[in-house]
């Protein structure tokens, strides 16, 4: 056992230090050779370690691996599937199977999305697909609902399934090649992801497993390019997000304009305060964002707001300070938000849905216009519930929307809306016209009925077109563990 | 002699590194107790990781890039689906997400976010322009800088 020991730490010595120190060891016998044999120990150890990491390494990996592997085999799937349907939609006569196809195109295409978004793939790579696969199953939806509507098709829908259908045959062959590439075992997942993590741009000519991938979505990625912008009834059509904001009015100001507008706004005397343009924001709505910093021991707190290039307006208001533990009710901070907006020049506001968060509540405020809510025209305010001191501001929703409505008068009355609830809804408060955001292409806004009610002990809306009937939207309340909520 | 110093040396250093292994193996073991589904707890762990010593207004910005994503698209249309995406986050992939806890105030901003305070304006990206990101990513346009990140659309 000795001479084992001692052997190996000789050779421990030759290979760490040369042969002079294997000579000392020797000379030095058993006794003083514990360090070597520690040595040799330590060695094993760490390689019987390294071994083991290794080992479990692997197995991770290969588990990534085959996740990732779950998901493209999904995903290839799925895309199969929203091919099938949507010729099954456009072969059905009847709307009962016509609404069947179209729900499983919409279910098949979220899946493929899901899937297909859960890959290691650059997001530059898979943005278009995603969007594709997105639009695809959201116009689905919208038409099926249309359909068991009643509704019929309109020769545009039936264009939009016909180029969407063979969109998604060009999506599946795309796939398809890849497939033969990921069922042989060649492609390695977890190098894909690090190669995406990377950013590196795959090099010409050499084709690793990481390019197969890339290249393969790339390709895929390329022939949806081509399909035109989709614009339908739904949230995710393109028109929603090429919405110009209408109620940014008024003639342009300049940088020190808007420090004074800022300056004046503030719900707190900030005449002292150190008013600079901090930025610029480039969106929709163009505006300078100024910084107000109080002077040094004053007690009070810095402020950030954003005024529009356009006429001036407060976008954003956002005041940053510690909250004490809560002092005052939900009642008295509405009140509060109630003074500041009219001192701001707000009025005809009404608050809507207050709820209370931590210690701070948050108050929308709608436009009431001949008593129909406006819920569009929204502005928001924090209240902390320390001191019901204002702590933001927020009328993004009222300037994309705000303009002089010409309201029409309602052609169903309340009581006939009445009748089309359903009964299983106990209604709890006097119905009142409402107008709500849609998502159909022609108009943003539909005016409606508003009914409050509960049903199984759950509070809810619902909205009731005051022209036509429909039944556009059912709103539930949700508790949250934290907080309350009132109207 | 000199030599047995120098295994001296070597055997301390091992050992010293043993140790350092076995104190990291146990901090990443350790883990983190409050995770919990939920998107504002995802939310806020993932401005803590973010935007870690960024101005309110920048917490408030990465939340809502996040919900920003969920409505886009072009992202996967869930929180989880967005912050998880493969590759999306720096501090996801390296699980910095899980080490830290958030503040307060990243608590405060997810929930701002949550209720449509948005002051990134509707934008989809955000990075830090003195480290280096990919060039692709500047062919966003710009919306706005708020501390270390600009916010792109």
């Amino acid at each position: 056992m000795a001479d084992e020991v001692n052997n190996a730490g000789e050779n421990v010595g030759a290979v760490g230090e040369g042969t002079g120190e294997a000579g000392t060891a020797r000379s030095g016998g058993t006794a003083a050779n514990w360090p070597g044999a520690l040595l040799v120990l330590l060695l094993i150890a760490s390689l019987v370690f390294g071994y083991a990491q290794w080992t479990a390494r692997r197995r991770l990996e290969v588990a990534v691996g085959n996740q990732y592997f779950s998901s493209f085999f999904d995903l290839l799937g799925n895309v199969d599937n929203v091919r099938v349907a949507l010729s099954k939609s456009l072969v059905s006569g009847s709307p009962r199977l016509r609404v069947g196809a179209l729900s499983d195109v919409w279910r098949e295409a979220s899946n493929a999305q899901a899937n297909l978004n859960s890959l290691p793939v650059t997001h530059k790579v898979l943005a278009k697909t995603s969007a594709f696969l997105t639009q695809v199953g959201d116009f689905a939806f919208v038409t099926a609902r249309k359909v068991a509507n009643q509704q019929m098709m309109s020769d545009d829908d039936w264009d939009r399934l016909v180029k969407m259908k063979e969109q998604s045959e060009d999506l599946a062959k795309g796939l398809a090649g890849m497939e033969a590439e990921a069922s042989s075992g060649r492609i390695n997942w977890v190098r894909v992801a690090e190669q995406a993590n990377k950013e590196v741009p795959a090099k010409a000519g050499s084709k690793s497993t990481p390019e197969v991938v890339t290249d393969g979505f790339t390709k895929v990625d390329e022939s949806v390019q081509q399909f035109p912008t989709l614009i339908y009834d739904g949230p995710f059509s393109d028109h929603i997000e090429a919405r110009k904001p209408v109620g940014v009015t008024g003639a342009p100001i300049d940088s020190t304009r808007a420090i004074e507008i800022a300056r004046k706004f503030v719900p707190f005397d900030a005449s002292a305060h150190t008013g600079k343009i901090e930025g610029e924001v480039d969106s929709k709505i163009p505006a300078y964002r100024v910084s107000l910093e109080a002077p040094k021991k004053s007690g009070k707190p810095d402020a950030i707001v954003d005024v529009t290039k356009t006429g001036g307006h407060v976008v954003l208001m956002n005041i940053a300070r510690d909250i004490d533990p809560k002092k005052i009710d939900l009642e008295a901070a509405v009140a509060r938000a109630n003074v500041f907006l009219s001192k701001i020049g707000m009025t005809s506001m009404k608050p809507t849905f207050a709820s209370e968060v931590g210690d701070v509540a948050v108050i929308p405020f709608v436009w009431v216009q001949d008593g129909v809510y406006v819920y569009p025209d929204m502005v928001k305010v924090k209240v902390a519930l320390d001191n019901g001191d204002i702590l933001s501001y927020d009328s993004l929703g009222f300037l994309t929307s705000h303009h002089a409505r010409k309201l029409s008068k309602p052609s169903i009355e309340a009581d006939e809306a009445k009748e089309l609830l359903s009964p299983a809804l106990t209604v709890s408060a006097p119905p009142r016209l409402a107008v709500i955001p849609v998502e159909t292409v022609d108009t943003p806004e539909a005016l409606c009925w508003e009914f409050r009610g509960t049903s199984f002990g759950e509070d809810f809306f619902v909205y009731i077109d005051a022209a036509s009937g429909v039944e556009e939207k059912v709103l539930q309340l949700i508790k949250t563990s934290e907080g309350s909520l009132t109207m | 002699m000199m030599s047995s110093t120098t295994k001296r040396m070597l055997i301390v250093g091992s050992t010293v590194l043993a140790l350092v292994a076995v104190v990291m193996v146990a901090v990443v073991l350790r883990g983190d107790a409050q995770g919990r589904a939920g998107d504002a707890n995802l939310l806020a762990r993932l401005v803590a990781a973010e935007a870690d010593g960024e101005p309110y207004q920048g917490m408030v910005a990465v939340a809502s890039v996040m919900l920003n994503r969920v409505e886009s698209a072009k992202f996967p249309n869930t929180v989880s689906g967005v912050i998880f995406q493969p590759g999306a986050f720096e501090s996801v992939s390296n699980g910095l997400i899980w080490r830290r806890s958030p503040s307060r105030q990243a608590v405060s901003a997810a929930r701002d976010a949550l209720n449509g305070y948005d002051p990134s304006y509707g934008c989809l990206f955000f990075w830090n322009p003195s480290k280096p990101v990919s060039g692709w990513i500047w062919s966003r346009t710009i919306a706005v800088r708020i501390g270390k990140h600009v916010f792109a659309r």
